[in-house]
């Protein structure tokens, strides 16, 4: 929830200033309703990019991913969440090998 | 698409020249062998929808080898493809589906790398006289352009006119089976017929530019870096990403043998960063619109593409007339300024609603021969040369698409909240013409710009869509006259955007 509003004030502040955040709703399309164009989605993913330290080089990004608040919260949920859940699956194999070790 | 030229190139080649590379994009490389095998795979797929025979079919332009291997089956099958944009809003598909007389809409996709063909939009007979229109084999293809009722008008194209232009475009940019050419644009542009469906019926090899990723400038120098490719055309918003201003590293692309402009007047400065860009290659402005293809090429060396402040029209292509029509309705002799009116051995059918074909397409009686009225305004010197003046009306172009602004405007009215609303177009280093919307609001009433942009979505297609709302408390400046004064809104706009953030 925090992300999503986090989104909307970035979009309505920044791409779209004659929307009020508290009047966008978060699954709206926003390419097909011109909130967004294929030069501001740039905009918005070189933000999300630094505002998430999401390293988006490494990353498949899929045109849905953006399309609405929503998937765009997801799609930010995703890449930090899969990092962690990365790091605790190579900790737990870790610990496999030093219990079959010992 | 259904061109015995293209098919049995493309079979041809399967056949000859297997190995030869026919398509790249970012993750896949399809050789000749492979392309067709899709094509026959798609066919079987096809067979699970059942369709009738002969009949028109959408085709979602997903910009993917699955997608162009669809429309050759389906032509392979005696169908004949629309192209539609995947942005195409759901409201207005109904009736452009309607008088086109659209079976369905379907999209290729692949599931484990099997072929998968969804029915977007579930097959609807049309009366039998819409029908019947797709029964021979004179309509290859068919492509949308930008109606002025917010509703995209199908453009029906003949036969004999694609295979002319494929000969045309291999013969002028001297396309051979060794020939590399870019494909930027969308799939359901009309310039997908030089980028994509030349090479292919020349044995050539296509570079599919990702959609996705097509406003990226590391992106597109890597694509020509890594991809050489001979030919490129694109319209300026392209240029102006691959050479931006502020890039150091000049490093020049010399493989390059061709670089057009298309689609839109390019700045005289933007054309000397793609100069020094490209400075082995020949340079051309093409003129053209879907209803007749390429109709005007100016070709110039680096030296001279940067001489002009604005770039000549050029000479007619091989086959191509025109006349120049002046606000008298007389045609111009000499020197002087009119509408442009063409005829192009590409020439389309028309559309497939005969009444706006009647609108803007016409037979000379003196010449036998068939013209399109442009839109587009030109002046002629004393030497003979043409030059774009602008739009005959309120017709711009926002990325590529031709848009009317009083379309816009009169949408925007129709809202109850909305007075008057006036649409200006300003450009940008990047985006070429970007739209703003200046609403005075009816009294009492309070504005809201997700409203409008909803409304706007609904009624409009998706360029048409203004990126910028100015919602005003005050009356809109207007002439004597009582008409809106544009060009003190536009200076308004012009000095709210050079204030500092």
């Amino acid at each position: 929830m925090i992300n999503e509003q986090n989104i909307k004030t970035y979009i309505c502040e920044q791409l779209a200033p004659d929307i009020d955040p508290a009047t966008l709703p978060a699954d709206i399309d926003l390419l097909s309703t011109g909130i967004i164009d294929s030069l501001s989605l740039v905009r918005l993913v070189v933000w999300v990019e630094e505002e998430y330290d999401i390293p988006m080089g490494d990353i498949e990004i899929a045109p849905e991913d953006f399309n609405s608040v929503e998937m765009i919260n997801a799609f930010i949920e995703r890449h930090t969440i899969s990092d962690d859940a990365r790091t605790k699956d190579v900790n737990h194999e870790n610990e496999v090998e030093l219990i079959s070790k010992s | 698409m259904k061109l015995a030229l293209l098919l049995n190139s493309l079979n041809d080649s399967a056949i000859h020249f297997p190995n030869n590379v026919a398509i790249i994009t970012d993750t896949t490389t399809w050789n000749y062998k492979q392309l067709w095998s899709r094509v026959a795979q798609f066919e079987s797929a096809l067979a699970e929808i059942a369709l009738p025979t002969h009949v028109a079919v959408a085709v979602t332009a997903h910009k993917t080898v699955d997608t162009l291997a669809l429309m050759l089956a389906l032509g392979k099958q005696g169908h004949t493809p629309l192209a539609v944009s995947p942005t195409l809003g759901p409201m207005v598909k109904p009736m452009m589906y309607g008088t086109a007389g659209v079976y369905c809409e379907l999209a290729a996709e692949s599931y484990l790398d099997q072929p998968v063909v969804n029915l977007i939009v579930p097959g609807k007979l049309q009366t039998d006289i819409v029908a019947s229109a797709y029964s021979d084999n004179t309509c290859p293809l068919m492509l949308t352009t930008s109606g002025s009722t917010g509703i995209p008008k199908v453009v029906k194209l003949r036969a004999e006119g694609v295979s002319s232009f494929f000969n045309w475009g291999a013969g002028y940019f001297q396309l051979t089976r060794d020939s590399r050419v870019l494909s930027y644009a969308p799939l359901n542009f009309d310039l997908s017929l030089l980028e994509i469906w030349t090479p292919l019926a020349k044995g050539a090899t296509v570079i599919l530019a990702d959609t996705a990723r097509a406003t990226q400038t590391d992106y597109l120098q890597a694509l020509i870096r890594d991809g050489r490719p001979d030919l490129i055309q694109a319209v300026p918003m392209f240029y102006s990403l691959l050479c931006p201003a502020s890039d150091a590293h000049d490093s020049a692309m010399s493989e390059t043998r061709h670089v057009v402009f298309t689609g839109d007047t390019t700045p005289q400065e933007l054309r000397e960063r793609v100069a020094t860009r490209f400075p082995q290659a020949t340079f051309h402005n093409i003129y053209g619109c879907t209803e007749t293809n390429d109709s005007f090429a100016y070709s110039a060396n680096a030296l001279e593409i940067i001489r002009h402040e604005r770039l000549p029209l050029g000479r007619p292509i091989k086959g191509t007339a025109y006349r120049i029509v002046t606000d008298d309705g007389v045609e111009l002799a000499g020197t002087g300024e009119g509408e442009l009116h063409t005829s192009t051995p590409f020439l389309a059918h028309g559309y497939t609603d005969p009444k706006l074909t009647a609108k803007v397409f016409y037979t000379h009686s003196g010449r036998y021969r068939a013209y399109y009225r442009t839109g587009d305004r030109v002046a002629r010197d004393e030497r003979g040369q043409l030059t774009l003046v602008g739009r005959n009306d309120f017709i711009v172009k926002v990325r590529g698409v031709r848009t009317n602004l009083l379309d816009i405007e009169q949408v925007l009215a129709k809202m109850p909240t909305v007075k008057n609303a006036v649409v200006i177009p300003a450009n940008d280093e990047i985006s070429g013409v970007v739209l703003h919307a200046v609403i005075e609001p009816m009294q009492g009433q309070t504005l809201d710009g997700l409203a409008m942009r909803m409304f706007c979505a609904q009624h409009l297609p998706q360029t048409s869509i203004p990126r910028h709302f100015h919602l005003r408390e005050n009356p809109l400046p207007t002439t004597s006259t009582g008409k809106s004064d544009r060009k003190t809104i536009a200076l308004s706009i012009q000095l709210q955007r050079s204030e500092p953030a």
